[in-house]
Parts: structure tokens; sequence; C-alpha cells
């Protein structure tokens, strides 16, 4: 059976089945031959309509919106010219604001995938065109976008906590120190990557010009985290006010919006978000026919019964995540696994909150691990010509980085737990 | 049959265009919850749930203009190198693949919506809409996906679909 | 058509044996965290089903939203995609207008009082409703009390909660939010924690078990009980399926369904009372409201038991009669 779904999903990504069709006919496939023929059809549509049941989805479409009309008003390049003047001296300097972007947005949004999508669509095109390798700026922006769910507020941490009863607001304070340390782990891997590109520096005449022009696009972040830290909005919420301020500054500040164009960033949107959203109801609906035929639970049960050492457990976990993050879509991941894995856990003497964090790691991986990692898909999404092996050779070495800081943090887990410890009762 | 054929591929189009809406919609919406609720107090009792039916709509109604478009992720390592021949073969077989679920997904949802419609299913909030209703956008757009497979299977094995607008 | 391949399923699943039970799989999925009372109460109804039928009655199950979410654990339960399933009242109510009742503002003033209503004439009338959508309710398993919390003030008196935003579940609830002069709020559950703690929103309201699990403790000053409403959760098996069980394995789920609803009961009363002390113990501010004072609470909450009766009907204001009657 495991080889029918994994054979299967290999042999219909391979013909050129969009992904989105291949989870779905796959998941329809198994019903059929595993789970009582065509009664059991009657599952699609309400797991289909289910998977997109969710209000914290609807900041991703908003946020597909929200980068296209940065992009065709000009306020990104703005932003970009002003990053550049004030860092392109620096060996890879553009690539460090990139992932400062990526850190503060993902610190709004709570979503790895909007990350992805907003920087990515301004940031590709301005790197490309001042030198950097696409290579290397496609990896970054599939790498820098996961930090959206270690750095708080963070979906999977909240779903962690509604499963097992941790503290949501331990987990967030445990998420910030490793999404620092690993923010700046990228950055200096980034900068070191792309090290050649030095250009001389901009005179202070220059970088303030490009200041004042950007200065819009400066405003819209400001508002926006200024907005959700006093509670006006949630995070979803900022989504619609980030979709609406950009309007704003492009039909009164740039002037440059016209139905044309208004009618190109409505279309992109579309294509985008229907790309993005129909890979999630596939994913759902294998995640729910794996589900029910009991799959993954019997290979987290087979790999946490084995009588051997609590780490050599831990490590096994981390290679099944590893392993389920390849198929899976992070939400199925966290909901199927955590019911099993939370009492294992406890059971075995490690800290909850301390696994929270390696299982959110874990989740980044997720995300960018072929053949479904859905940050590699938004990134396809953004232009033609990108291909996915070229996204996947781009994001490997920041793989290997997040890998190297799980083992640091199995070795010293007070960096994600010395916050609470030390300052919560 | 040509005009049949167009009409199709508006239809499609038109799918993508309220998809499109939708998604302003939501904008708008949510906007409104949010100066509603922190400038003056009143929170509204529609925009949370009215949002997420425009944001299912949005999905299922744009789906198929993203397969005409091509628009929906595949993965190209093996069909980047194999000759044109396998290209077509391969087209023709994803297309029909992609036909097949469509088709159920289209009958299923229906065969979904009829029940929900029979059992009188409302929405678990104040506005108690009968989620016949959005649950009917997963049938449109799975007859929309349908339409699409077939235009395609008839383009053949070649990318002829191309960019529209 | 459907029901026609229901039924070649249900005897694929099912093969005679003359004595002991008859082997068939029950898929039962619960959307609830595993430490709840009510989790732990279904957790132990499937083993004891499993070892009192030596293993021929399999109960498989799916516990905490792996498989379903309380949002489509109703339509996998009629249209058979699990066999059991536990859902709230509240959520059932959207299906069976008439499940709202639990939702009525003080309907039942003490734990014994639901347990007689639903092992009488009121559950039968419920059971029979659910029935003629196509599910079975095998089991009433009690939620508790459910609470407001919130950061401005304390409430003592429903004018209290004039201007408040207190986040909500459900129709009924938002109606008796609005009555009492607050508006409701609609966000995403994993929101509520934030919302709480930025202010996004003043108040929230569910029951004291799960607002210590939630930790509000942390991010809500005040609580006020009132036991404004009683929450049920279903344990309900689909109908087509249940109709074609052997006697024998009816009669076994029946009963250990039975037992396991009156643990249930009493873990809610205990559960109740030890949250709603440990939240204060976490510092949070907790008002009682007193017995002499709950009428003006009723009363204030009265435009919502018009509300239920709209939607619910004949049948709504029936069960209202049989409690009223006590
Ligand atoms: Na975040
Ligand atoms: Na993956």
């Amino acid at each position: 059976m495991n080889l029918f779904f994994t054979g299967g999903l290999g042999v219909l990504l391979l013909i050129g089945l969009p992904v989105a069709f291949t989870l779905s006919l796959l998941a329809i496939a198994g019903m059929y031959f595993f789970n009582g023929g065509t009664f059991a059809f009657m599952q699609i549509p309400i797991i289909s309509y289910k998977s997109l049941d969710d209000f914290s989805l609807t900041a991703l479409p908003m946020y597909v919106l929200m980068s296209q009309v940065l992009v065709i008003s000009g306020v990104g390049r703005d932003l970009y010219e002003m990053a550049s003047r004030w860092f392109r001296h620096l060996p890879g300097g553009l690539a460090i604001a990139t992932l400062f972007c990526c850190t503060i947005f993902s610190a709004i949004s709570g979503s790895s995938v909007a990350t992805a999508v907003t920087v990515g669509a301004i940031a590709l095109p301005e790197m490309v065109k001042r030198g950097y390798d696409k290579r290397h700026v496609l990896g970054l922006l599939a790498a820098g976008g996961t930090l959206g769910i270690l750095i708080p507020p963070s979906i999977p941490m909240i779903i962690y906590g509604s499963v097992t009863g941790e503290s949501v607001g331990k987990l967030f304070v445990a998420g910030i120190v490793p999404g620092i340390i690993l923010t700046l782990a990228f950055m200096i891997f980034s900068s070191y990557q792309t090290r050649h590109i030095k250009d001389l520096p901009a005179t202070w005449g220059e970088r303030f010009e490009a200041s004042k022009k950007a200065i819009w696009g400066l405003l819209l972040p400001i508002i926006i985290i200024g907005g959700i830290y006093s509670g006006q909005f949630t995070p979803t919420e900022a989504a619609a006010v980030g979709v609406v301020l950009s309007f704003l500054i492009a039909i009164f500040v740039y002037r440059n919006l016209t139905i044309t164009t208004m009618k190109q960033i409505l279309i992109g949107t579309v294509k985008t978000n229907a790309m993005i959203l129909f890979i999630i109801v596939g994913a759902m609906l294998l995640g729910y026919i794996l589900t029910i035929l009991q799959i993954p639970q019997s290979i987290v049960n087979f790999a946490t019964a084995q009588d051997i050492s609590p780490w050599v457990i831990f490590i096994l976990i981390n290679v099944v995540l590893l392993i389920l993050g390849m198929f899976l879509e992070t939400v199925s991941i966290l909901v199927i696994t955590l019911p099993i894995l939370y009492p294992i856990i406890m059971a075995l003497g490690f800290d909850p909150i301390w696994f929270a964090i390696i299982m959110v790691i874990n989740m980044e991986l997720a995300l960018i691990s072929p053949p479904v990692g859905l940050n590699l898909f938004v990134l396809k999404g953004l232009n033609k010509e990108n291909t996915i092996s070229e996204i996947v050779k781009g994001v490997v070495p920041y793989a290997v980085i997040m890998v190297v800081f799980i083992v640091i943090l199995s070795f010293f887990p007070e960096i994600a737990t010395g916050l609470i410890h030390n300052n919560i009762k | 049959m040509k005009k049949v054929y167009q009409f199709m591929d508006l239809l499609i189009r038109w799918g993508a265009y309220v998809a499109g809406i939708l998604i302003l919609l939501t904008t708008v919406m949510t906007f409104y919850e949010v100066v509603s609720r922190s400038f003056f107090d009143a929170p509204t009792t529609w925009a949370t749930e009215l949002s997420i039916y425009a944001i299912i709509g949005s999905c299922f109604l744009g789906s198929a203009y993203a397969v005409r478009t091509y628009s929906h992720i595949t993965v190209d390592i093996l069909i980047n190198n194999v000759n044109d021949k396998m290209k077509t073969i391969f087209a023709y077989l994803t297309n029909t693949l992609g036909l097949v679920f469509s088709v159920i997904f289209t009958i299923y949802g229906y065969l979904h919506v009829v029940k929900t419609f029979n059992l009188q299913v409302t929405s678990a909030s104040l506005l108690r809409i009968p989620m016949y209703i959005p649950e009917s956008l997963l049938v449109i757009g799975g007859v929309l996906l349908c339409i699409a497979f077939v235009l395609q299977i008839i383009d053949g094995g070649v990318h002829k679909g191309g960019e529209h607008l | 058509a459907c029901g026609d391949e229901g039924d070649k399923k249900a005897d694929a699943n099912t093969s005679g044996s003359e004595d002991g039970y008859e082997s068939t799989t029950i898929r039962l999925a619960y959307n609830l965290p595993q430490d709840h009372h009510i989790a732990v109460g279904i957790e132990n109804f499937a083993k004891e089903v499993v070892e009192r039928s030596d293993g021929k009655v399999n109960v498989q199950v799916y516990p905490a939203g792996q498989l379903l979410s309380d949002k489509d654990m109703n339509q996998s339960i009629l249209s058979g995609g699990v066999e059991m399933g536990v859902n709230s009242s509240t959520l059932w109510s959207s299906t069976v207008p008439a499940m709202g009742v639990f939702d009525v503002p003080y309907m039942f003033n003490d734990y014994s009082a639901v347990g007689e209503a639903v092992n009488g004439e009121f559950g039968d009338k419920l059971r029979g409703a659910m029935e003629e959508k196509g599910a079975k309710v095998l089991m009433f398993a009690d939620y508790g009390y459910v609470q407001f919390a919130n950061n401005k003030r304390k409430l003592t008196k429903p004018e209290d909660f004039k201007g408040l935003k207190i986040r909500s579940i459900g129709d009924l609830p938002s109606e008796l939010i609005q009555a009492y002069g607050a508006s409701p709020v609609f966000m995403g559950g994993g929101e509520v924690y934030m919302a709480l703690q930025r202010n996004t929103v003043d108040g929230a309201t569910s029951g004291t078990t799960a607002m210590l699990q939630r930790k509000y403790d942390e991010v809500t000053k005040y609580l006020t009980v009132n036991n404004y409403a009683y929450l049920e959760f279903l344990l309900a098996v689909n109908k087509d399926y249940w109709d074609k069980l052997p006697e024998k394995t009816q009669d076994l789920l029946t009963e250990v369904a039975a037992e396991t609803e009156t643990w249930i009961r009493e873990q809610a009363e205990k559960e109740d009372t030890e949250s709603a002390k440990a939240l204060e113990e976490k510092g949070m501010d907790v008002y009682y409201v007193p017995e002499e004072e709950l009428d003006v609470w009723k009363e204030a909450a009265a435009p919502v038991r018009d509300v239920f009766i709209e939607n619910a009907g004949d049948l709504g204001k029936e069960l209202l009669d049989l409690i009223d009657k006590k």
C-alpha cells in the first residue's frame, strides 16, 4: 500500500500531471482501492470544502494580491533601490536585506507561504537585475520564507498548542531565540554564498534620495506591524489592511494604476491563488486517505515502539517527520502525528516546549522538501522560467543548516526553553 | 464547433474574473471589519464568514483558468528531457487523468450538495446560511475544470492553450 | 445509488459467526484534546467495547482532530465516511435545529438535571430528530458549563457587558452576547489567544476546562461564572451502519455508552469546579454570580429563547416545555 502511494505519486508527477491533481487523484485512487470503492467518494467534497474552510487562509490570496500591487506599481522596485544603495558595498548586502525582509514579514504574517510569495515577487526580479545568481536568490527566498512559522506568531505552534494543551504563549516565546539564530545563520551563509557581489558604496546623498522615494513602501510594514502589536487587527486581517494601503499608495502616490494593470494584477492573483489553494486541497485529500488507512500512524508507531534509547527514538522521530514532510502538507502532519508523538515525548522525558520547536523546524523542512513543498511551488509560480530543480538546488544548503540546527538544539535545549524557564512563572 | 470551443473558453475566463472579484470582496469585507470594530466598536457578524466562502469560491472558480494557462505547478524534470512524441503522449495522458479527477469531483460534489440541500444544513453562525450555497461553488468549479481538461485534450498534446488574458 | 454501495460495504465489513460477536470495524473520530475528560471517556469506551467483544468489535479511534475537524465531522458521519464521531450539540444544531436547546441560556441548573433530561422524554425527542437526519445518538457526553472571560472589567450584572467585544462560538451564544449589549466577534480559533493578548477582542466565552487548557489565565483578567449554557457533545453513529449491526453488538455498544456517559457527567462536574479554582489560583479575578441574582441574568437573556423557538419550531417549544415543567 505504501508502495502504491509513493510509486503513484512519483509516476503521476513525472509524466507531468500538475501537483494539485496528482495529490487529489492519488487520494481518489486510494479511496477506491482500499477504502470501500466509490462509496468513499462521498468524502471528496466534504474534505475538499473543509480544507479551505478556515479564516486564516484568506490571508493568502490577499498577500498575493498585495505583492502584485507592490510589484506593478513600482513600490517594490523603490524599496530595493533603497536597500541596494545602503547595503550594496557589503558582500551579499542585498541577500541580507532580503532575509531581513523575510524575517520581518514572517513575524507579521505567521505564514511561510505568504512570506515567500510576497517577498519573493518583489525580491526575485530586483536581485537578479543586480547580478545575483537566480538559483541563490530562489534558495534564500524559499528558505527565508520558512522562518515565518518559527518566528512568532506561528500557525503550527497554535496547532501544537491546541492538540497538546501546551501554552501557545510559551511556544511563541520559545520560538524567538531559535528564530533569531536561524535567521542569522541564513544571513551569514547567504552573504558568504554571494560575497562576490559587491558594488561601490553609494553616496549619502544617493542613499537619502532613494530612501525618500521608498518612504511610502516603508510606511506599509510600519502600519501593519504597529496595527498587529497594538491589537487593532489580527495577523490575518493585516493582509486586508496591507492590500488597501498598497492600492492607496499605487493610486495616489505612484498614480500608475490603470484598468489594464488592474486586470493584470487580478488575473495574476487568481492564477497563483488557485494554484496554491488547490495544492492544499489535494494534500488534505491525500492526508485524509492516508490517515484513515492508518499509514502515517503505523510508521510513527513502528519508529517509536523500538526498545532502544530515547535519543535513538528521537532521531527516528525526526527521520519519520522528514519523510512525511516530503509528501504531506504541514498542518496535516501536525494533526496526524501529534496525538501519537506527544504522549511518547512526555513518556521519554523530553521537554514538550523544546520538542515543539524541533517539530516546527521539521515543518520548515517540509515546506522546502520535494516532491511536495509549498514554498518551492510558490516560487515556481512567480515566474514560468523558474524550474523546480533549480529551486531545490538553491535551497539544499539551507536545509542542511536547519538539520544542523536541530542537532545543536538537541544538545542545547536551553536555546529554546531558556527564555521561558527564566522569565515566565 | 469552433464557436462552442470559444464559448467554453470564455466561460472559464468568466470563472477567473469572478474569482478575482471574490478576492477583492474578501479584502473589502475584512478591511471593513477592521475599521468598523477598531474605530466604531461595531464588529460585523458577517465579514469573517462571507470571506471564507469567497476564498473557497476563488480557488474552485479560478482553477480551470489556471489549467488553461498552465499555472498549476508541474514537475518538469522528465518532461523537459523526452522527445516531442513522448511529450504529446504524456500531455494526452495527464489531461485525461485530470478529466477523470474532475468528473468524479463534480459528480460527487453534486451529490453532496443535493444531500446538504435535503438535510437543510445551515452554517453554525448568526447568518445561518444554507450550506448548499457555498458548497455549490465546488460543483461549478468542477464543471469548469471538466471543460478545461476537455479543451486541453482537443488542443492536443502541445501547449496550444497558451496565455489568455 | 450511494445507499446500495453502503450496504455492500457494511456486508463486507461484517462476517457472521454463531456464538460471540460478529466481527466489524468501527472508525470513531473526535476533535478534542486527548487529555480532555470527554476524550478520556471516549478512549475508554473504545477500549471496553474491544475487550468485551474479545476484539471482534474493533473500534479504531482517530483522536484530537487527526482525521476530521468539528466542521466536517457531522457530514462525514451522515455519509458514512466514519461510522462514529463525537461533535458538539452546537454544531449539530446546524443540521438538527432542536439541538440548539443546550445553547438556550440557563436551561439546566445542575448536573443531575441534565442526566435526567437526556435519559428521559427530552432525550428521546432529540434522538428522534437526529435519527430523521441519519444519525443515531449513542451518548450525550457532558462538556460542562460555559462562562465569560474578559479583560475590561468584572461582569457582575448583564449591563456590564455593554460595549464589550466578545469572541463567540456558534449562533445562540452570539445572540446572548447581543442581548447583553455586547458585540460578538468572529475569528479563527487559532487567533483567539493572540486577540485576547493584544485586546483585539475584550473577551471570549468557553468552558473553564478549555480556558485552563488554552491558558486564558495568561491573557485575560476577569472570569464570570454564570453557568449560562451547558455544552453537550454527542457520540453519534451512522444510522444505516447501526441498523445493520446484529442486536448483540448494538446492546454491547449501548451498554458501554451508558456507563461512559455517567462517568463523563461526573467528570464534567469535577472538572468545572476544579478548573475554575485553578484559574483563580493562576491569578484570574473570578466572580461567581449568586443564585439570587440569576433571575436578572435570565430575564436579560429572554430574546435568545425566542430565536431558538423560531429556528427549532414546535419541537423546540416542546423541549423547552419539558424542562420548564421541572
Ligand atoms: Na511568524
Ligand atoms: Na515537503
